[in-house]
């Protein structure tokens, strides 16, 4: 028992090393499966002030540029405030029968973003004291940009579109022919979506929606244009490359997607799976 | 004068770790190129640091880095790694004339060839299992290697013009 102990003690390098490395390599395989909040993340005090005094400096050497955005953006709501005076099908998308919201988006500055690594996160400035929850949808007016997957009081991680495991189900526009949405971490330009069974008729520059069966978008929220697609060997599934609408590379204001009647759409799934079992 | 030298790399390292976080990651010239230089804190202590110390010391640099990442242990992994195998690498980079009245590695003491193999081999090793760790499950070994060995090019001249930079400041003293 002696010698054993002595034998440590010599080697304790070794050991120390062995140890460091095994907590180490214990944070890369379970951090993705925790969704509880958790210390290691951006959304933490320290890392995340920091981020966010970064962020108060940096923006005011793009205010002309997210003025042009957010000029574009007021234009475009204005347009469909006077689409919507009519009694027009596509009103029903953002209300339920009775003239209930759907959603109701809580606007939020990017204070953290990465893109270039094989599974990217964005760090938002406000966090669960805002009404933000984990799995909530995030948008900006041009396309979608992930899921939440981290809340602090002050701030919150998105899971980014340009992430390995990120799952969405997607539709061309145009036939709603449906596939799920996947990025092979290389371009923070493009994504590809697979599985996509009878697509049609498809043409370059086709666009690519959310769907009403994600849950955390609302539905028609843009993904992208479709550059190019070709059926999968040996299936009878077509990949479609498709070009983001988002820019990923100058994120500055999202919207994070509070759907309002999400509760008692998981339950009623909950229950009716339990249900069947 | 231990513990001034050690006050200043620690404020040589708060100042890494904000250029890391606040310029080089948001600095996106390709996916190819993403280059680390904070791992020069590692590469910079003594020669004589015991390992009781730069184990855990590595492992905390690596992790606040992950903090700002979200990358979870990746970075924490690659620097306790560099950490452990610091000492052999200075002992097969041993110049012909010793490590004569010199205590921490420094390109004005070994000249900018010893420094700039030396730096080369540390990063590759951390980039190597930093990256491996991030690309693995894209089972593509071509990009991998190629992002791994264009990342440490970049890296390595990075922190040799950084050495430059903090060289001539000793000299004016």
């Amino acid at each position: 028992m002696r010698s054993f102990f002595l034998f440590i003690i010599r080697h304790y390098a070794v050991f120390l090393f062995g140890l460091l490395e095994l907590i180490s390599l214990y944070f890369v395989f379970t951090y993705n499966n925790f969704h509880n909040t958790f210390f290691i993340n951006s959304a933490n005090g320290v890392s995340g002030n920091v981020l966010n005094t970064y962020g108060n400096f940096q923006e005011y050497f793009s205010l002309k540029e997210v003025n042009d955005s957010l000029m574009h953006e007021n234009a475009l709501l204005r347009e469909q405030l006077l689409l919507s005076a009519v009694p027009d099908s596509s009103s029903v998308l953002v209300k339920d029968s009775l003239g209930q919201p759907l959603y109701s988006y809580i606007p939020a500055e990017v204070i953290g973003n990465s893109f270039t690594e094989p599974n990217n996160y964005i760090t938002l400035n406000k966090g669960s004291n805002d009404g933000i929850r984990e799995n909530m949808g995030v948008i900006t007016s041009s396309g979608i940009v992930g899921r939440v997957v981290k809340v602090s009081p002050k701030f919150s991680v998105v899971m980014s579109v340009l992430h390995s495991q990120f799952v969405s189900r997607v539709a061309v526009q145009k036939n709603n022919s449906q596939g799920r949405l996947t990025w092979e971490g290389k371009s923070p330009t493009h994504i590809s979506v697979i599985q996509v069974s009878e697509p049609g008729t498809l043409n370059k520059g086709d666009s690519v929606v959310t769907t009403k069966i994600s849950p955390m978008f609302p539905p028609d929220i843009m993904v992208g244009t479709v550059e190019s697609f070709g059926k999968d060997p040996g299936s009878n599934y077509y990949t479609l490359n498709v070009r983001l609408s988002t820019k990923f590379s100058s994120l500055q204001f999202v919207y994070v997607v509070n759907e309002l009647l999400q509760k008692e759409r998981t339950d009623l799934e909950n229950s009716a799976t339990d249900a069947g079992n | 004068m231990q513990a001034i030298n050690w006050i200043l790399r620690l404020v040589g390292l708060i100042f890494l770790i904000l250029f890391q976080v606040l310029v080089l990651n948001k600095l996106n010239v390709s996916t190819y190129i993403h280059p680390y230089v904070y791992p020069m804190f590692i590469i910079l202590l003594p020669f004589e640091t015991p390992r009781w110390m730069i184990l855990p010391l590595a492992f905390a640099v690596g992790f606040s880095i992950d903090m700002f990442n979200n990358t979870a242990g990746m970075h924490a992994a690659a620097c306790v790694f560099i950490a452990f195998a610091r000492p052999w690498l200075i002992k097969r980079y041993t110049p012909i004339t010793g490590y004569e009245n010199v205590n921490a590695p420094s390109l004005s003491e070994l000249g900018v060839v010893w420094f700039a193999l030396f730096t080369l081999t540390v990063i590759f090793i951390h980039h190597s299992i930093y990256y491996f760790l991030q690309v693995f499950w894209m089972n593509d070994v071509g990009y991998l290697l190629l992002k791994i060995f264009l990342s440490t090019l970049v890296s390595t001249l990075l922190i040799v013009i950084f050495a430059f930079l903090f060289a001539k400041r000793k000299v004016k003293r």
